[in-house]
């Protein structure tokens, strides 16, 4: 009998987990659209805070577990080192947030409340790493001890960047794989993220500066 | 010259399942992160070195362990 593939192994290893996935997923979202819900309703006409989430796909864990490894192959000698739960981000949840002012607002929010009180935290570095967005990964121990859920919070526009970049570069159907790891590409992702960032504060500047209440009708 | 175009003259082609630059002639393969972080003259040197094993050669940031190794040389053929 053939010996099973590694890849084999941690498909059935995904859709095993993928109900529990699913909980996780549904109850890390619903958790932090309560706790945002004081800070929608105070929002101004042109803010804005948006939660989404999404479960980490098959093809995109087993990239996930791959990227590290030059050759992407997954080494035959290691078998049981590779694991679907050793990823963070099984179960996930974006904030995004516009202006870049309400960000800390959120983080903090959400921060100080269970589960996140003791989550660990992980910022996403952009910008050419002159900027950290908020993340932190854990357990919302109520649904599972095993699988972890991941959120991180993020100014609007950069987020709407990402979306589509990140199925561009990491979700290829072949042409553009290898398109995360070019120097080029990288190069040019990073003045995106740079001018869609001085926007915001720019933005934010004017905004503030020229904050008028609204007139109150007689 | 960029560090592409002379490993494209060299005859090496992209794997996009492996992000590898491949000749199976001269069984050489460089990672795209080597490639990366190496100079075009580096690049160059390696691409001109004998090598006398019979088997690949693998010029990556980290060297590979046997078992990649394997599993390398099985998927590339």
């Amino acid at each position: 009998m053939p010996e099973r593939t590694i890849e084999n192994r941690l498909r059935e290893e995904y859709f095993d987990l993928l109900p529990v996935i699913r909980q996780v997923t549904l109850h890390l979202e619903t958790i932090i659209r309560y706790r945002t819900l004081s800070i929608l309703r105070d929002l101004k006409p042109y803010e804005q805070v948006v939660v989404k989430s999404r479960v980490k796909e098959y093809e995109s864990a087993k990239n996930k577990l791959l990227r590290p490894q030059e050759g992407d192959v997954f080494d035959p000698d290691k078998s049981e080192e590779y694991s679907i739960l050793k990823l963070r981000d099984l179960a996930g949840v974006r904030v995004l947030v516009f202006p870049h002012d309400r960000l800390k607002e959120v983080d903090q929010k959400l921060g100080e409340n269970e589960p996140f009180k003791n989550w660990t935290s992980d910022p996403v570095k952009y910008a050419r790493g002159f900027v950290q967005a908020p993340k932190y990964y854990g357990f919302c121990s109520e649904v599972s001890h095993i699988v972890q859920g991941e959120y991180q919070i993020i100014p609007m526009l950069i987020g709407h960047f990402w979306e589509v970049e990140h199925s561009a570069m990491y979700k290829p159907a072949g042409w553009a794989k290898g398109a995360d790891k070019d120097h080029d590409m990288k190069t040019l992702r990073a003045k995106v993220e740079c001018s869609l960032l001085r926007f915001e504060r720019e933005f934010e500047r004017f905004a503030k500066k020229n904050a008028q209440p609204p007139s109150e009708t007689p | 010259m960029k560090k592409k175009d002379i490993l494209w003259e060299a005859d090496y082609r992209y794997n996009f399942d492996r992000d590898l630059f491949v000749n199976r002639k001269a069984k050489k393969a460089f990672s795209l992160e080597f490639v990366d972080d190496h100079r075009e003259d580096e690049i160059r040197r390696r691409i001109e070195a004998s090598t006398s094993s019979g088997g690949w050669t693998f010029y990556f940031n980290s060297d590979p362990s046997e078992g990649v190794k394997r599993e390398l040389e099985r998927v590339l053929g």
